[in-house]
């Protein structure tokens, strides 16, 4: 990581300075993709733009970078062992740590974010990853949730049906949703045609419900534009009933864990296996005996027969899920709201469903759908029209706030960031309320139908931004300009620190100095009484000390609203 | 009054300036003087569904219960339960879960009451009403989303844009003579907490120090002549138009004024917090403690509370096998329990004990025959604690359905059931409207009947508008 760390910041002091040149001597580029253009893209494409990466967008172009990123090896979250479900008394320490909490899962997902090539990837994994939910609230082990992690990122750009029936019988999922386990009802009088070994209990309604509700197609029937079709007296009209959600439940039953895992040798004996598939329970005489073999009704009047195999019903019914027409605009919508804007204009989801639909089975259906999503020309420009679109674009979530800021300066970091206390001030990502892989529930850390607040906009990640937390931004913001987080022992190896050396030749001339940082951070979009508002607070730091006039611009451009919303 | 105090009363005056309307109307001193005038609302919502069917357990009728629940093993033993004693309203026997001790002894000290089988509704609706369709009913219920908006907004036809605590505090905020946030949340900006003027402000738990539960840092004490910070607050006020940035700066401008505020309140103990060991709903209300023992510096007369505890969506391991009276529910109930007796006697402590009222919301019940992984399914409507010296304790209030009694009747498949048939599950048809539920404690709270339909719009549907059980 140190050789690493420090060939990075080597390339990226070089860059910065041809990024800072370019853009002093180049203030109007006249080549067909602007610099707002370009650092734009990075903001909705990956973790945030780096002077490296637009410097390397500019060579290739938009088209050539998906390319490249469609190409770019997969990162991977840290090998995990698998261990006991309760702590050995003898693990402690870093194993305790490694193990039995998710600091090593978390970690890793802040340095990918900070460092990884896989940018685009990740970025869509980790918006797949609030769509279809696993937490922590209910997978306690992180060798658990990094199956699951894995898969995200392994699927980011491959085909939503796939996805929907990987994350079905994923363990883990298994286990968050309730499918585990979950078996059929024995009927009075009973009846081996239907439940050969079930018991007098109903079948779990937990994931029938939550993958219709949350990870396919929505309680109300859409247009291919997202907007709800309204029925004769101009009601919503639902996409399914409870009844349907109980003939879901008992097509889901009978999926149990794959067989044990061998213990790490110093432990002995099994552990549970999440790192497979779940597999079909069979009796002793090969038979489902969990699941329920009678007739089921499904969506938009799909019948199962009854009394097929598990695993062929359970193919059908994704079927009737994933090739739903509620899905192109229901998870388009979502990815377009995760990446680039939170109000897209009909048009815009339409444009996007129609992609999704026209890939329904191509094995790289969702790269295809987030390149349209990203060469969309509502997403594309130099800048956003005000008049014209005042809603247009998202407020930052936590994780992208820190990444963004942190890219933006180079930073060293050992990626511990997700939960932080620096002398009494709590500013790491769960303290902002996104605690990575850790969501209250299954509705994730914030709903797609939040709004701004007083105003009718969407702006989903505003449920996370309230006085606390947007304070706290502020002190995340605080602390990485004016110091840094610390080195702490064990659990802190490097801590994280930016540099801000190469900016002080810039402050003796504020002007130069606020258009620089408005290039990095705000894609030159800066206003004029912006920029005056900084250059005051500027000009009051002596010109004798460089490197608080560049502080007190970053800080205040870094705490802005107009920073905090990525347009 | 001590400096510090004295202190804090003048920099709020100037740090608020012109904005601060209440000072201005009533004076400064007023507001001391007028300070015995005080009420506050507190919400506990306990996030995911909380099984009402193992929280309130029929004792006189416990044959059925273990009938529907023992098979899956999720009856709680009857020696175990907390028994009420008859109930007045009901004329039968009932019992609390044997996690909720705390709440078990104020109920026999009568600072503690039940409402029965709530939920939204956008009429009165029988099973016969909800099963031919003839009932206009909630948009998709059963689900977690929808069903906590419609609690929280007490609207269920259509997406509301607030909820009914913010609209409460826009009809009670002009009572406060300063203009810190009517409403305090411990637990994010649900909107439960938003008006249609006021906004919520979400501050940091215990064991945070209360005059640390929002800060800015980075900044002199006082921060008012520093360049950046003054630079940083104009900045606020320059959106250009875009609506997402105003929005965002809505609420930072708010929070960085607040905080200027609440910096000087101290950290004053409240006892018997801190919780040994602490909760996290212990550490809300210790903090909700704190902020109502500085109510009168803050120039606060009517103030609402949100907290939050989520875990309650028990579809699996609700219980543990063989011992049903210990397992996730039992823990949540358990930590309910406990933080809200140290809520109250802290309250007793501060002298507003009948000043503040305390109670709980939850998306919906749970299934009365349970599933097959030892926990329940989405239901619908519930019971709830409400809990205060002006509480008329020791008795369960609702409206009376099938059954004559204000408690609805434990069958599957029966009079209060939606479902039906032999896969019948039990989700109780609400006897009671949220809207009912929470004109009551709004009502209490100050808003006054005309002005009820303001926050409540669909009220005047139901009869009684409000239920009985505060003083």
């Amino acid at each position: 990581m140190n050789s690493h760390t420090l060939r990075f910041g080597l390339i990226a002091w070089m860059t910065t300075c041809l990024l800072l040149c370019w853009s002093a001597i180049n203030p109007a580029p006249s080549k067909a993709q602007s610099a707002g253009n370009l650092v734009r893209f990075l903001e909705q494409a990956t973790f945030g733009p780096t002077p490296l990466l637009i410097v390397r967008l500019e060579q290739i172009g938009l088209e050539g970078f998906l390319e490249e990123q469609r190409t770019a090896p997969m990162t991977d979250y840290p090998d995990l062992e698998f261990w006991p479900q309760t702590r050995p008394a003898s693990c402690t320490g870093d194993c305790q740590r490694d193990n039995y909490t998710y600091y090593q899962l978390q970690r890793h997902f802040f340095s990918n974010a900070l460092y990884g090539e896989d940018q685009l990837r990740q970025r869509i994994a980790f918006a797949l990853g609030q769509i279809l939910v696993s937490s922590r609230s209910d997978v306690p082990l992180p060798s658990w949730m990094r199956t699951y992690q894995q898969l995200l990122y392994k699927s980011a750009f491959g085909n939503f049906r796939q996805l929907l029936y990987d994350v079905t019988v994923n363990a883990t999922m298994g286990r968050f949703l309730d499918m585990l386990n979950n078996r059929c009802q024995t009927r009075t009088p009973p009846d081996v045609n239907i439940c050969r070994n079930g018991l007098n209990s109903q079948p779990n309604e937990n994931y029938a419900r939550e993958i219709l509700q949350l990870f396919s197609i929505g309680t109300f029937m859409l247009n291919q534009d997202g907007t709800r079709q309204l029925d004769s007296s101009g009601n919503p009209i639902p996409t399914y009933d409870q009844e349907i959600v109980e003939e879901f439940s008992r097509v889901f039953t009978g999926w149990i864990l794959a067989p044990a895992l061998s213990a790490p040798s110093s432990v002995g004996g099994t552990v549970p296996n999440y790192r497979d598939p779940m597999r079909v329970r069979l009796d002793s005489q090969g038979r489902e005996d969990y699941h329920d073999k009678a007739p089921k009704k499904l969506l938009m009047g799909f019948q199962l027969a009854g009394g097929q195999s598990q695993t062929v019903e359970l193919g059908a019914a994704i079927d009737n899920i994933a090739f739903h027409p509620n899905v192109a605009p229901f998870i388009g919508k979502q990815l377009i709201q995760h990446l680039v804007t939170s109000n897209p204009s009909p048009a815009y989801v339409g444009r996007i469903s129609a992609v999704f639909t026209a890939n329904a089975n191509s094995p790289t259906q969702l790269f295809n759908v987030v390149r349209a999503i990203l060469l969309d020309p509502e997403a594309r420009g130099d800048f956003i029209d005000t008049a014209t679109q005042p809603d247009f674009g998202k407020l930052r979530e936590p994780v992208q706030f820190i990444t963004n800021l942190l890219r933006a300066f180079n930073a060293t970091s050992d990626g511990v960031l997700n939960s932080l206390n620096i002398g009494g001030s709590a500013i790491g990502s769960a303290e902002m309320s996104q605690d990575v892989f850790n969501a209250p529930s299954v509705f994730s850390f914030y709903p797609p139908t939040a709004r701004v607040p007083g105003e009718n906009a969407l702006g989903p990640q505003f449920a996370v931004f309230s006085s606390l937390t947007s304070l706290r931004r502020a002190n995340f913001a605080n602390r990485i300009i004016f110091s840094n987080i610390p080195a702490a022992a064990p659990n802190r190896p490097t801590g994280t620190s930016i540099d801000l050396s190469f900016w002080d030749p810039l402050a003796s001339n504020p002007e130069r100095l606020i258009e620089a940082l408005n290039q990095l951070l705000l894609h030159g979009a800066m206003s004029g009484e912006m920029r005056e508002s900084v250059r005051v607070a500027v000009e009051s730091v002596p010109v004798s000390n460089p490197r608080l006039r560049v502080r007190t611009a970053a800080y205040l451009i870094a705490t802005s609203s107009q920073y905090q919303v990525q347009r | 009054m001590a400096s510090t105090r004295r202190e804090f009363l003048l920099r709020s005056l100037g740090s608020f300036g012109a904005v601060m309307l209440g000072i201005e109307r009533f004076g400064l001193l007023n507001a001391v003087a007028q300070s015995a005038d005080y009420r506050a609302l507190v919400c506990i919502f306990l996030n995911g569904g909380n099984d009402g069917n193992n929280m309130i357990i029929p004792y006189d009728d416990y044959p059925s219960y273990l009938a529907a629940r023992g098979p899956s093993g999720l009856a709680i033993e009857q020696s175990s339960l907390l028994r009420t004693g008859v109930v007045p309203s009901v004329g039968a026997e009932f019992a609390f879960h044997p996690s909720l001790a705390g709440l078990h002894t104020l109920w026999g000290e009568g600072k503690l009451g039940v409402v029965c089988n709530v939920g939204p509704l956008l009429e009165r609706t029988t099973r016969t009403s909800y099963q031919n369709r003839t009932a206009r009913i909630p948009l998709n219920l059963f689900s977690h989303s929808d069903q906590i908006n419609q609690w929280q907004t007490s609207v269920s036809d259509t997406a509301s844009p607030s909820g009914w605590g913010g609209r409460s505090a826009d009809e009670v905020g002009p009572l406060n003579v300063s203009v810190f946030s009517p409403v305090t949340s411990t637990a994010g900006t649900p909107i439960f907490t938003t008006g249609n003027l006021e906004r919520p402000l979400a501050i940091a738990v215990a064991p945070t120090r209360l005059d640390a539960a929002l800060r800015l840092d980075g900044f002199p004490n006082p921060p008012d002549n520093d360049p950046r910070y003054l630079e940083m607050k104009r900045l606020l006020s320059l959106d250009g138009g875009q609506t997402l940035v105003r929005g965002a700066s809505r609420v930072t401008a708010a929070a960085v004024s607040m905080e200027g505020a609440i910096r000087f309140t101290g950290d004053p103990p409240v006892p018997p917090f801190p919780l040994n060991p602490r909760t996290s709903l212990g550490n809300q209300l210790e903090q909700v403690a704190k902020m109502i023992s500085v109510r009168t510096e803050l120039g606060m007369k009517r103030q609402i509370f949100f907290c939050s505890l989520g875990g309650f969506d028990t579809h699996n391991s609700q219980v543990i096998g063989g011992t049903p009276g210990t397992g996730t529910h039992a823990s949540l109930l358990l930590q309910v329990s406990d933080a809200m007796k140290a809520f109250y006697d802290a309250t007793v402590q501060l002298g507003v004990a009948s000043d503040v009222t305390t109670f709980t919301l939850s998306d919906f019940s749970r299934t009365w025959v349970p599933n097959g992984t030892l926990g329940t399914d989405h239901a619908w409507g519930s019971h709830q604690f409400v809990m205060g010296g002006s509480v008329r304790g020791r008795e369960f209030y609702g409206c009376a359905g099938s059954n004559a009694t204000v408690f609805p009747t434990l069958a599957a498949n029966g009079p209060d059931d939606t479902d039906q048939g032999g896969n019948a599950r039990g989700r109780w048809i609400p006897t009671v409207a949220v809207d009912q539920y929470g004109a009551t404690l709004a009502s209490w709270l100050g808003v006054s009947n005309a002005d009820l339909p303001a926050v409540f719009p669909n009220v005047k549907r139901f009869d009684p508008t409000t239920l009985g059980f505060l003083t």
